[in-house]
């Protein structure tokens, strides 16, 4: 598990995104994991296996919070669980078809951490402070003199040219195999 | 990252609205009505915006993990094994002739020769479930083996020790038994001097018994055929004979 689990978060935060279920579902594919130890012939990898569990729990997730959503109002957290039930499903059916469109978690890992190479002094600042050193983003406008609405601001969109970063890296992956 | 790539990154963004009403959002700040609702149909007409916004989501939750301490992964572990543990407890689960499966889901070096594990595990279980009868036969048919091994082993003991007086280089042919032929063996007498000097003084063999020690052992008796015999006195007198002439 303590090979497995950093595969199987980044896996379900690929889909839930930092949808506070996220830590849940991965608990429970590892639970489930245990349940069905039985079943694991070894025709494929550990890891593949594990996945292919957290993909079906994902799934389940998914519906079920699809049929508690219908008899609530619609916020943006409803939009967001279907939009992201949607983006699950496109994945699904591209597996489904043989099209692994979804890179592996720790390949991926590897991709990020070459995009923040790439990153501008100040921005890779900013990102270390706030995710490797625990720094608030209200500690970090004092520091910087700025709001601190400001400064989520320049993380959300650091995050989104790390996002971009990704995609790239991911279509050069996928390009040249 | 490019210097035009960054230089974009800080650009002004057209969709600026949607992503403030973002940040706002993810920040925990309160909505209001027009704002969530401008909010919502921006992620749901703005196609390129909602992906970003799960991508960025999902950028953020990669850099959570990779700063993440081994403290805090071992804080995750240790919430599946709790769970994992209340499971087995209120399933009532408890194999004590396997490895607990915490201990596999811990060891990925198990966890990958989980199937030849548990096909051992099998083997060994259906051993230990053998039914009681079972274990009671195997044990009547080892007693039995034993017994019959004792029984052949003393018998052919007896039968040595019973051969011991007869020669076994000559042993007898036919149907006669062991105790019949010590039977008939027992009142024959050993050669003794007596006739051997009526031998010697019948002028056959000139030699004493005391000088040819070589016929004093002619006393042992001989199994011809069916019948035991003491040595005739012919025997004796080739005997001598036979030693004389390669004195001569």
């Amino acid at each position: 598990m303590r090979t497995y689990h950093r595969d199987v978060r980044l896996f379900v935060a690929r889909f839930l995104g930092n949808d506070p279920a996220a830590e849940d579902v991965a608990q429970e594919v590892f639970v489930q994991v245990h349940r069905s130890l039985d079943q694991f012939q070894g025709r494929a990898s550990l890891k593949t296996w594990i996945l292919s569990i957290a993909r079906h729990r994902i799934g389940t997730w998914f519906r079920q919070q699809s049929r508690q959503l219908r008899t609530k109002s619609l916020d943006v957290e409803a939009d967001l669980v279907q939009y992201r039930w949607q983006a699950f499903q496109r994945e699904e059916l591209a597996v489904g078809e043989g099209n692994q469109s979804g890179l592996d978690p720790d390949v991926e890992l590897g991709q990020l951490r070459l995009c923040l190479q790439k990153l501008k002094p100040l921005q890779r600042e900013l990102i270390q402070r706030f995710y490797f050193e625990d720094a608030t983003a209200e500690s970090i406008s004092r520091l910087q003199g700025r709001s601190a609405g400001a400064v989520r601001m320049s993380l959300l969109r650091i995050r989104e040219a790390l996002a971009k970063c990704i995609r790239k890296q991911a279509a050069k992956v996928t390009h040249h195999e | 990252m490019s210097d035009s790539e960054n230089q974009r990154n800080d650009a002004p963004n057209p969709n600026l609205s949607s992503w403030a009403l973002w940040e706002q959002y993810t920040s925990g700040e309160e909505l209001t009505r027009k704002q969530s609702e401008a909010l919502t149909e921006s992620l749901k007409s703005d196609d390129e915006f909602r992906h970003n916004v799960l991508a960025e989501q999902a950028v953020d939750q990669m850099l959570r993990m990779e700063a993440e301490r081994p403290d805090q992964s071992e804080a995750f572990v240790a919430r599946v094994l709790a769970k994992v543990a209340s499971l087995e407890t209120n399933q009532g689960i408890s194999n004590s002739t396997s490895q607990s499966p915490i201990v596999k889901l811990l060891d990925p070096t198990q966890l990958e020769n989980i199937k030849k594990d548990r096909q051992i595990t099998r083997n060994e279980e259906s051993i230990l479930r053998r039914p009681r009868g079972a274990w009671l036969s195997i044990a009547a048919l080892v007693l039995v083996s034993v017994t019959g091994v004792g029984y052949w082993y003393r018998n052919v003991h007896r039968e040595q020790g019973s051969n011991r007086s007869i020669d076994l280089a000559e042993a007898p042919k036919g149907t006669e038994s062991a105790a019949d032929l010590t039977a008939e063996l027992a009142p024959q007498q050993p050669f003794k001097e007596s006739q051997m000097e009526s031998v010697v003084d019948n002028g056959i063999a000139k030699s004493t018994p005391t000088n040819e020690p070589s016929v004093e052992p002619v006393v042992n008796p001989i199994v011809q055929g069916s019948n035991v015999v003491a040595v005739p006195q012919q025997t004796a007198l080739a005997t001598v004979t036979k030693a004389e002439r390669l004195e001569t």
